[in-house]
């Protein structure tokens, strides 16, 4: 029988239950980290698991420098999301920069991508320079290679759109300086697509704008439902100035691919009645040319 | 000797509880993990990696040499026992609606007829708990081996549940000998899977499959229809229906009933103004969405107030759409935004109103044992005839078509192979028939013959494009729905003030506008943080493995998210 003397006080007992509690699944959840491959984690979007085995994994082989520049990606997602952990990225990231050969084509350019993407949108506050200086250092060391032409949609929305004091109507102006610069057809079709849209938006310029998306479009986009976005801003635009048979020519294409999208059936009126305007309007023509040709005979 | 004081008593009895907690955990997933084999496999229990050149052989219709894994399974179990062993399966979903539960017995009794090793059990869990209980089961393990997603995120869906996407491309076994034979599993879903695939948008996987198409729907008492008009032709937009509901009053006033013309409640009021007001927004948003792409979403209309573009008092469709919802709350039950969904059916089962507005999912329990006749209508909206609200109308809306049942299989199922065989079943061409029948929905399976009373609640596509909506309902973290929710009394009360509740949001809503835009801002920015870590872990992945590639449609959403986020930070600010 338990006396006063002798009985444990309430906090030790409660220390020992959650204890043992903890200490019950402690084991469960450590084996159950080891048994999968970090990279699925990664794709089962449990970064922070992912995390975990890769910091793991580079303690016990720094000079695995797959392992490292994963461990530094990894630590962006991890849950917190910590200044340090940043930090930490960064510094891990400097040092693989540092110690590869400029000749190391894989993993180099990466970690010079994931810099400036750090001081872009991680780092707090934003290094925007810092940033720009990495993107630029991507693409003078590694031309062509398609994460410099990543860095370089990056770029161009870092000084169109992100830097301060920047006009945003220059902006369309800006991103179409880059696209010469990329060869890479998803490159391509991000610079058309951003360039479109501010022509759009901030100029309300539809004829400037529509060669843009129309080019982004016949490049095709990957993300899904973006190619039918695409289609019916193009159809929108087009309609919005007069140019009916490439409006219905892109209602068309939206409605084909999504035909239970409740805008569906409103986009194959439209383009029905386009057809009809633009067939319309031939006939009016062609049969203005006839009376001409008559008159002057 | 002392006894021991009342906070050590306690303290003992948690300490006992807890250590009954913690066994009772440990042992359910040490037992989850053994499976039936009584052999440990891996913790991740899922002894079963996807892989090109391994695909499962289907299980049926029954072949001769069965499935190795699940017959090894079951022969070393009933090496020592007399009778033989079940593979036990679960189900776990909230489809608690008249017929869900008798579909899935009749499914399930179908299927162990074929397959007698098998036995499936149901575990229905109320709507109202289903998430909660869902995430727990999930995180700790003790999932049911098909387990629906209803209110999964992202998350969730991908560490939990097996991708299908490998096996959506090869026919549903299944289906052979009916006119679905031979085409891909994914393609003999109505939607292709791509609303599935939209749960899981960063990796791109389909994890899981839908049973039905759910739709909105007006329904009426035919006999009552009858007995107050003297006839049946049902109302055809909103002015029909607000003179049936004058005819109801006279009818009322002749014969001393209290009939309502439309049962109401809270919840399938916000549904129903959902389908109805955004036709006062319908040529506006024509001629004038942001992007020209016959839409506008709430983030736009948000910043179209903000810069004053639009405006609750000088814009003639944002006060038309007010106007509109106070119309269609007349027609409904007094006090209508306090009732839930029960008591509205009870109304009309009950005949205390003409008609309902509900789901097609509620069309069995109306029809179960009452003794009228039950016929359903898309939700009526004003015509473009219409002497105050079809100005601004382009005519009936096309209805979405929203997706019901989404299900798949948990990666710690001891048995995997036989739970996809019987999602195999489940979604057959013959299976979807019967249990379209039994529950009284429609099925997502295509050509699955419809039963012809199921013909009215189909969703109507030929409509036009939708408007918008002025309640911001659903925008981002709520602050703005929110407010506006807070003051819908004053247009559906019966102290109506319409517009002094437009006034009021004219001057008060931008800052909650700003606030829920601030919100989703940091959203947008988390995403686009996270992105970096996805798109350098998808290039970091071996050459030859298949989700490499997947960087650059990630680096697609990055751009597109970043391009927002700076779009639209000035109004944050």
């Amino acid at each position: 029988m338990l006396t006063r003397r002798y009985a444990p006080t309430p906090a030790l007992l409660l220390l020992c239950v959650f204890g043992f509690s903890l200490s019950a699944t402690l084991p469960l959840r450590a084996a159950n980290e080891l048994e999968t491959d970090p990279w699925q984690d990664a794709l089962n979007v449990d970064y922070t698991t992912a995390s975990r085995k890769l910091e793991k994994l580079h303690k016990e082989d720094p000079s695995d420098t797959r392992v490292a520049i994963a461990h530094a990606a990894a630590l962006l997602a991890r849950d917190p999301v910590t200044q340090k952990n940043i930090l930490k990225a960064r510094d891990l990231l400097l040092s693989l920069v540092a110690d590869l050969p400029t000749s190391e084509t894989r993993y180099r350019p990466l970690a010079l991508y994931l810099l400036g993407r750090i001081d872009q949108d991680h780092i707090a506050p934003e290094r925007l320079d810092s940033a720009r200086e990495f993107y630029e250092q991507l693409r003078r060391e590694y031309p062509g290679h398609e994460l410099a032409d990543q860095g370089t949609v990056q770029l161009a929305l870092l000084l169109a759109m992100q830097a301060p004091d920047t006009p945003l109507e220059d902006a369309a102006a800006k991103v179409e300086t880059f696209l010469p610069s990329v060869t890479a057809d998803h490159a391509k079709r991000e610079l058309h697509s951003i360039a479109g849209n501010l022509h759009w938006y901030v100029h309300q310029d539809a004829q400037t704008a529509l060669p843009h998306l129309i080019a982004g479009r016949e490049l095709g986009y990957e993300a899904f439902y973006r190619n039918s976005d695409v289609d019916i801003m193009i159809a929108g635009l087009a309609r919005e100035i007069g140019l009916s048979e490439l409006a219905a020519k892109h209602y068309r294409r939206f409605a084909a691919a999504v035909p239970r999208d409740t805008r569906a059936y409103t986009a194959l009126r439209l383009a029905s009645e386009l057809e009809e305007q633009a067939s319309q309007r031939k006939a009016n023509a062609s049969s203005r040319n006839e009376t001409d040709t008559r008159s002057a005979e | 000797m002392d006894s021991p004081s009342i906070s050590t008593r306690i303290a003992i009895g948690i300490c006992v509880l807890s250590f009954c907690a913690s066994l009772w955990h440990v042992s359910a997933r040490t037992i989850r993990r053994m499976g039936w084999s009584g052999k440990a496999v891996a913790a991740e229990a899922t002894p079963y990696k996807p892989s090109v050149s391994a695909q499962p052989q289907p299980r049926g219709p029954f072949s001769e040499s069965a499935p190795e894994t699940a017959a090894a399974t079951v022969t070393e179990a009933a090496a020592t026992e007399t009778a033989p062993a079940k593979i036990e399966l679960h189900i776990g979903h909230w489809l608690l609606h008249t017929g869900m539960r008798e579909a899935f017995d009749a499914t399930i009794e179908d299927y162990q007829r074929l397959h007698p090793e098998v036995r499936i059990t149901q575990l229905p869990v109320p709507i109202r708990f289903y998430p909660a209980w869902a995430r727990t089961q999930l995180v700790g393990g003790t999932a049911a081996d098909i387990t629906g997603m209803l209110a999964l995120n992202e998350e969730l869906i991908s560490h939990y549940y097996l991708p299908l996407t490998e096996w959506l491309d090869t026919p549903n076994p299944y289906n052979a000998g009916t006119s679905l034979e031979g085409v891909a599993w994914r393609d003999t879903f109505f939607d292709g899977l791509n609303g599935m695939r939209a749960l899981t948008a960063t990796s791109g996987e389909i994890s899981g499959v839908i049973l039905q198409i759910n739709s909105l729907r007006l329904y009426y008492n035919r006999e009552m229809l009858i007995e107050i008009t003297g006839s049946d032709t049902p109302p055809r937009d909103l002015a029909d229906l607000q003179a049936l509901a004058a005819k109801v009053d006279a009818y009322n006033q002749h014969s001393g009933k209290s009939i309502i013309p439309i049962a109401g409640c809270g919840p399938y009021a916000g549904y129903a103004f959902d389908r109805i007001v955004p036709s006062q927004t319908q040529r506006l948003t024509l001629d004038h969405s942001p992007a020209r792409n016959l839409r506008v979403s709430p983030l736009e209309l948000a910043t179209l107030i903000i810069d004053s573009v639009f405006s609750y008092t000088k814009t003639p469709e944002l006060r038309s759409s007010l106007e509109l919802m106070r119309e269609v709350s007349q027609l409904l039950t007094p006090g209508f935004m306090q009732l839930q969904r029960d008591e509205a059916i009870a109304t009309y089962v009950q005949q205390r109103s003409l008609m309902l507005i509900a789901g097609s999912w509620d069309y069995a329990a109306l029809i179960d044992g009452v003794p009228f006749e039950t016929r359903a209508l898309p939700v009526l909206g004003p015509s473009t005839a219409d002497p105050q609200f079809g100005q601004f109308t382009l005519g009936q809306v096309a209805e979405p078509m929203d997706i019901e049942g989404s299900m798949g299989i948990i990666r710690s199922s001891p048995h995997p192979e036989a739970v996809l065989d019987f999602l195999h079943y489940l979604t057959s061409q013959r299976a979807a028939e019967k249990f379209s029948q039994i529950s009284q929905r429609l099925s997502a399976i295509i050509d699955t013959p419809v039963p012809p009373n199921l013909a009215q609640i189909k969703s109507r596509l030929d409509g036009e494009m939708p408007g918008f909506t002025v309640d911001f309902r659903s925008f981002s973290t709520g602050h703005s729905g929110n407010h506006f929710q807070r003051y819908i009394h004053k247009i559906v009360g019966p102290k109506a003030d319409v517009s002094g509740v437009a006034e009021h949001l004219d001057r008060e809503l931008p800052r909650y506008l700003r606030d829920d835009i601030a919100a989703h801002l940091r959203h947008l920015q988390r995403d686009i943080q996270r992105l970096d870590a996805t798109i350098a872990l998808h290039y970091t992945l071996p050459p030859e493995h298949r989700a490499r590639a997947n960087w650059r449609r990630h680096s697609e959403v990055q751009h597109l998210r970043k391009f927002d986020a700076l779009r639209y930070r000035p109004y944050a600010e």
